[in-house]
């Protein structure tokens, strides 16, 4: 790790140092007494006060049996489910205890035991003792239950509030392949992992961020395929993670990536399942974030952005042409703007006679640079994306109407740019639509700025250097410790199999070299290679 | 991170072989066909290339042998063992000058090269200077970087000068070769001498080696990696006598960009070939310049580690700007050319054998 | 961080501050398609500015030359409109200057055009006849050689007549003279033996580098249409045009040369013809035999394999092997007779070799070549005093579709 990183490392350095002092900080931070006490009241006035007592708090105060025992369950609404309190909590301890005829325990402690033992017949229970933990716990949907006379408090899982049902992921769908996505529900989501690997070697390890938000954070991997040190350094950095909130995985992504310089993507987002199952078996890393269905991956190079899970779906012959096809649209993603104007404001030798003559003369009239024509045009289409997002539905097919065929008709008619310049831009555009990857779509067309101004200044000339300055970055920036251009280069020719070409399934038999994983085999034979 | 060993600034044998090609395959092929043709009659220029690639993959492989029996010691080190300290620290010195001084040249016949075939009125300061910075930019992002570039941009390189090669079949007229072997034996050696200078660039095995963590196997590595540029400098003097003809070519600039403007694309998809061409031989020209640049950036460095390398680069590359632009016009820049290749000649072939011949001699091996 | 920001903005900043040097727009170049070169005449604009500077080098001649440019705006008019009106006028302009040297007048022209000329679409390069014949044929090639946004593609004719007057055709389905012009040496399908190969600037350059004689096409306007027919003989001493050559001996050159890839060869059968057509190259060998200095002697065997494209004497070809030997014979001897009359033409008038046996000899025959190679066909001459011998073969390999059109005449 050369270049940029060093300063990545200076950032870091300074979130340890930050880090530290936060876990002291944040644990009586409004200056209420974090202990439990003993009576039940004044935990309950205690939590009142933390949260200054809210509409959405439910406390219910009530005896067991014909006992002098004094109970409260202390939950929120809208985030659990109000039957299973009833039916699980509220019911069992109140009906059960006095139908159970045993005799209720005096103490504290003991009705506890008892409750945690016999009484509840919810799954999850579990105990805790300080009133931080419990606060967490009932503000993501947990219900506590506070018994007079002892410091623990017996936590119920009762999760369970209104969320979106699975659906296609909109953002990467396919022709071919499982329709279901990820939701904003992790658990959910982990679910959807589950399905797919039945192997006990999955792994999920929770973590939380967010010194607000407390979110779950899932990273996952298969244990026995995936490098530890790689597991190692994806918990290094989570553990690094200092905000307040992450609302999206976005952030996290922002907080793990190598190079915050670069405009590529070193995580890669996605809300396919399957996309996130097959990256495991390769012995990647996945992270599931609490309220967002986009999970990220990791670690990930230039040519994984550019695969689709279809590729794989398909026959190879119609993967591996898919794949050439992706290879030549992103490449005019970048460059076909630039290349325009290259050949039309310098080099209109290299153009065919007859159509060097046909653009000459609908450019004939047209009273700006083919570079201005250019920028005013790609920022245009820029703007039309933009607004087809934030319009609501009906509306943003109008726009795509009133765009595309008014504005792009009439600046023709107008003589404002010339007909060839919008074939340009249009192609362009579908080149970047081609991309699989959303963030590396855009990374492209900020990269297209950057050689269109190369090309108005230097022509080929300027292009071709800034060919090589993109590669010069490319081959320098990692991911978690891998160089993003492999296995280009550094090169790993086992892998090129399944890298612009789609070897047949039957011949991709190891696992990629690349990521240099414990349990190289894929098939039993562990294919030809 | 350390978990990716390939990720790590070491670099293997195949980063060597694409290295040696890459630092090999220069601006040297475009005026080679017009100099080793100048002193040869018909096409028996070949034979010259011949004799001059085998006398350079000799060399080369005694650089790597030589390099390679002091694994992971820098060219500073295992000279300091051979010779005493002094000596090793002066031509370490001389040869990261040597170094820069490659840079330049390569850096300035791009300019002059560019300004030709794809520009007019742009200054060649300002082609060399954008030229320099993206150098620069590569050398100071990092070594290992640089290789990999090397695995990049030469399949890219070779695929263009091949798809050169084939598209002037069809202006190939074999009764140009004739006469065959007419040439004095003399003219052979004069023009293997020619061929030997577009050889050069080897000489960055000295400082590379160290960086390998395959020693053993860099000889072979390093011969392979010197046959690429063998191979190519064959076909591109043989299809370009039998496009021009001997009297034609010996009067051409660059014979070789000139085989690129006698092609018409198929399909007439595009006109103007050599733009293209020169265009992605840019790329190898930048690997050329920026490889001899970073092991003079190494060999500064290795005589004064103290000095931050960022630092050393940012301080280097105006002076190499300065070496580059000093020469006022197209001799002057042949005849800066023609002493690249005699210090080269020094480096590359003449420094190596006396140092081997001293490890030899008196026995000495490194980690022994 | 404060480091890389910097350099990034450095290069930007270079980028910004030191671009567009070259930047011209398309529609701003002046795309010149074709060239004429002709011999200054009273009245050519230029040519009244001799008298301002008396001091300045002056060349041995001035040249007038004339170039076409593409008006793109009407080019595109036909199809826009759909071929109405054709009120956009000509879709080319042509405009000559007068000069000392190629690159002058070029200059001199751009200061009469709104877009400077811009030379990589040229298509053809005529020069006049009379230029041709004062040898300064290397000087004006050189400005098209050196400037490195010429082409080497660029096709070169010489005009019988001026020069100007050939891109001044007004061609009947052609938008543009030059590009007209171009694909009629283009034309493949009906390559005649009287229609030379194009020669190409690049060869043209290789031809003047060495002693060679050469030809280059000859070109006539009329009216509507050009005819490309016949060739210019240069000698290879001075480069000056020496003679024309006419149709039947360009087929006999390139038979000789075996370059012939079609063209009618009508013979007598009977006392009607029957026309043969080459298909493919012809193959050509030489025999030498250059034991005398004084009397070399060389044989050509010609091997050609065609078919047969007209026969109006009727012939059961089918039937009558003697008839197909008899037709493939009769063509050989037409071969052999066109081949040998060049020859004469050349060997024995002009004194002038541009069969290529100059080369042949230098090729096969270095160790000769460098005591003959000065007095090859000039001086001494000895490509006049050595003996060429025809031999010509030929298969006709099937007599076309149909075997007979009329029935057999009894006798």
């Amino acid at each position: 790790m050369k270049r940029g990183v060093p300063l990545f490392k200076m950032l870091r350095r300074k979130q340890l140092t930050k880090k530290e002092n936060q876990l002291e900080t944040t644990k009586d931070a409004h200056g209420f007494p974090i202990e439990i006490f003993l009576d039940v009241q004044k935990n309950i006035e205690n939590i009142q006060k933390i949260l200054n007592t809210p509409s959405d708090l439910v406390t219910r105060e009530f005896t067991v049996g014909n006992t002098k025992q004094r109970c409260a369950i202390v939950c929120i609404d809208g985030l659990v489910d109000q039957t299973t309190i009833n039916d699980k909590i509220i019911r069992n301890i109140q009906l059960g205890m006095a139908n159970s005829g045993k005799e209720i325990p005096a103490s504290g402690e003991e009705l506890l035991k008892e409750f945690e033992n016999h009484v509840l017949s919810a799954i999850e229970v579990k105990k805790l003792n300080t009133l931080d933990q419990v606060m967490q716990s009932v503000l993501s949907g947990d219900t506590a239950l506070f018994v007079q006379g002892t410091d623990q408090v017996l936590l119920i899982g009762s999760k369970g509030w209104a969320s979106r049902g699975v659906n296609e992921p909109s953002t990467e769908a396919l022709v071919r392949g499982p329709r279901d996505g990820f939701t904003e529900n992790l658990r959910t989501n982990t679910a959807h992992i589950r399905r797919h690997i039945r192997d006990p070697n999955l792994r999920f390890e929770n973590f939380s961020v967010g010194r607000r938000s407390k979110k779950d954070l899932v990273l996952t991997y298969i244990d026995g395929i995936v490098h530890p040190d790689l597991v190692g350094e994806v918990k290094r950095r989570i553990k690094t993670i200092d905000l307040d909130d992450a609302p999206e995985s976005g952030f996290i992504e922002q907080w793990l990536e190598d190079s915050f310089l670069s405009p590529f993507p070193t995580l890669s987002p996605t809300e396919r399942p399957d996309k996130v199952c097959a990256a495991l078996t390769q012995g990647k890393v996945g992270l599931l974030l609490d309220g967002t269905p986009f999970a990220l991956v990791a670690p990930i190079t230039f040519g994984n952005l550019l695969q689709s899970p279809e590729d794989y779906y398909e026959r190879w012959w119609v993967g591996t042409f898919l794949r050439f096809l992706r290879y030549f649209g992103a490449f005019l993603a970048v460059f076909l703007p630039g290349l325009y104007i290259a050949l039309v404001s310098y080099h209109p030798g290299m153009i065919p006679s007859k159509l060097a003559f046909s653009i000459a003369a609908a450019r004939e009239g047209v009273p700006f640079p083919a570079v201005i024509e250019a920028l005013v045009m790609i920022t245009v289409l820029e703007l039309l994306r933009e607004a087809g997002i934030r319009l609501p539905k009906p509306i943003g097919q109008t726009i795509g109407i009133v765009g595309g065929l008014v504005i792009g008709e009439a600046a023709v008619s107008a003589g404002i740019v010339s007909p060839v310049m919008v074939i340009v831009v249009a192609l362009t555009a579908i080149s970047s639509f081609s991309v699989p990857s959303y963030s590396l779509a855009i990374t492209f067309r900020i990269l297209v700025y950057g050689m269109m101004f190369l090309a108005a200044g230097f022509g080929l000339f300027g292009l071709i250097l800034g060919y090589i300055m993109i590669n010069i970055h490319l081959v320098n920036l990692k991911s978690f410790g891998i160089p993003y251009s492999t296995p280009f280069a550094p090169s790993f020719y086992a892998d090129w199999k399944d890298l612009i070409l789609r070897a047949p399934i039957m011949m991709i038999g190891k696992r990629p070299i690349m990521m240099q994983v414990d349990d190289e085999k894929r098939m039993r034979k562990g294919g030809k290679s | 991170m350390k978990s990716f060993e390939y990720g790590d600034e070491e670099i293997g044998s195949r980063e060597i072989l694409y290295a040696v090609s890459s630092m090999v395959i220069g601006v040297g092929i475009f005026g080679l066909p017009r100099t080793v043709g100048s002193v040869t009659k018909g096409s028996d220029g070949w034979v010259s290339i011949l004799l001059g690639g085998v006398l350079a993959l000799f060399f080369a492989w005694l650089v790597a042998k030589l390099a390679s029996r002091f694994p992971r010691q820098t060219f500073l080190q295992y000279t300091t063992t051979l010779v005493s300290k002094p000596v090793a620290i002066f031509l370490t010195i001389l040869l990261a000058f040597h170094l820069m001084q490659f840079t330049a040249y390569e850096m300035r016949t791009v300019a002059n090269i560019s300004k030709v075939y794809l520009f007019d009125r742009t200054p060649v300061e300002v082609i060399a200077l954008l030229f320099l910075l993206v150098v620069t930019y590569g050398v100071a992002c990092s070594s290992v970087g640089l290789f990999r570039l090397n695995l990049l941009f030469l399949p890219i390189v070779l695929l263009i000068a091949i798809l050169l090669l084939i598209m002037n079949i069809g202006y190939f007229e074999p009764g140009n070769l004739k006469p065959v072997f007419s040439t004095k034996w003399t003219g052979y050696f004069q023009g293997a001498r020619e061929t030997l200078f577009a050889f050069l660039g080897f000489e960055i095995l000295l400082v590379y080696i160290a960086m390998t963590n395959q020693p053993e196997k860099t000889p072979k590595a390093v011969m392979i990696g010197m046959s690429i540029p063998l191979l190519l400098y064959l076909f591109v003097f043989i299809i370009v006598v039998g496009v021009f003809g001997h009297t034609a070519m010996i009067q051409l600039t660059d014979p070789t960009i000139e085989i690129a403007k006698e092609v018409e694309v198929p399909g007439e998809f595009f006109e103007r070939f050599e733009s293209l061409f020169f265009t992605i031989w840019i790329m190898t020209i930048f690997n050329t310049s920026a490889l001899a640049f970073d092991a003079s950036v190494l060999a500064f460095r290795s005589v004064f580690p103290k000095i931050k390398r960022v630092w050393l680069i940012f301080f280097l590359a105006p002076i190499i700007y300065l070496f580059g632009m000093m020469p006022p016009n197209l001799i002057r820049v042949y005849e800066v050319g023609n002493w690249l290749g005699f210090s080269g000649f020094i480096f590359a072939i003449l420094m190596p054998t006396i140092l081997f011949g001293i490890a030899k001699l008196r026995g000495i091996k490194g980690n022994a | 961080m404060p480091k890389t920001l910097w350099k990034y903005s450095l290069l930007i900043l270079v980028v910004f501050l030191g671009g567009c040097w070259d930047r011209v727009e398309i529609e701003e170049r002046g795309f010149v398609v074709g060239a004429a070169v002709d011999f200054p005449k009273e009245g050519d604009e230029g040519n009244e500015m001799e008298e301002d500077a008396a001091n300045k080098p002056h060349g041995k001649h001035r040249y007038l030359l004339t170039l076409q440019l593409v008006v793109p705006g009407s080019m595109s008019q036909g199809a826009k409109t759909g071929g109405g009106a054709g009120s956009g006028g000509d879709a080319y302009y042509n405009i000559s200057s007068v000069g000392d040297t190629m690159f002058q007048t070029d200059r001199q022209l751009a200061n009469r055009v709104s877009r400077s000329p811009f030379f990589p679409h040229m298509k053809i390069l005529i020069i006049s006849e009379e230029v041709a014949r004062s040898g300064h044929l290397p000087d004006i090639m050189d400005f098209f050689l050196r400037d490195s946004e010429m082409r080497r593609g660029v096709k070169v004719m010489i005009s019988k007549g001026e020069a100007r007057e050939v891109l001044g055709v007004k061609p009947v389905n052609e938008k543009l003279p030059a590009m007209y012009i171009d694909s009629v040496t283009e034309n493949e399908r009906s390559s005649s033996a009287t229609l030379p190969d194009p020669l190409r600037i690049g060869d043209l350059n290789e031809k003047l580098l060495t002693r060679e004689s050469f030809i280059i096409p000859r070109i006539k306007s009329a009216g509507k249409e050009v005819k490309i027919g016949g060739v210019a003989v240069f000698e290879g001493e001075e480069n000056k045009m020496v003679e024309w050559l006419g149709g039947e001996e360009v087929m006999g050159l390139a038979i000789l040369k075996g370059t012939l890839k079609g063209g009618a060869i009508n013979i007598n059968v009977g006392d009607n013809l029957v026309s043969y057509e080459t298909k493919g190259d012809i193959k050509r060998k030489i025999k030498a035999d250059i034991s005398d200095k004084e009397n070399m002697k060389f044989i050509f065997t010609i091997e050609s394999e065609g078919i047969i494209t007209e026969s109006m004497e009727t012939i059961d070809y089918l039937n009558d092997p003697a008839k197909w030997v008899l037709v493939q014979n009769r063509v050989a001897d037409e071969m052999k007779r066109m081949a040998e009359k060049t020859i004469r033409k050349l060997q024995k008038e002009m004194k002038l070799d541009v069969i290529g046996l100059s080369t042949y000899l230098a090729q096969n025959y270095p160790e000769l070549w460098k005591s003959v190679g000065k007095d090859w066909d000039h001086g001494e001459n000895y490509f006049s005093k050595a003996t060429l011998h025809v031999k010509a073969r030929v298969i006709v390999r099937n007599p076309g579709t149909v075997n007979q059109t009329e029935p057999l005449q009894e006798d």
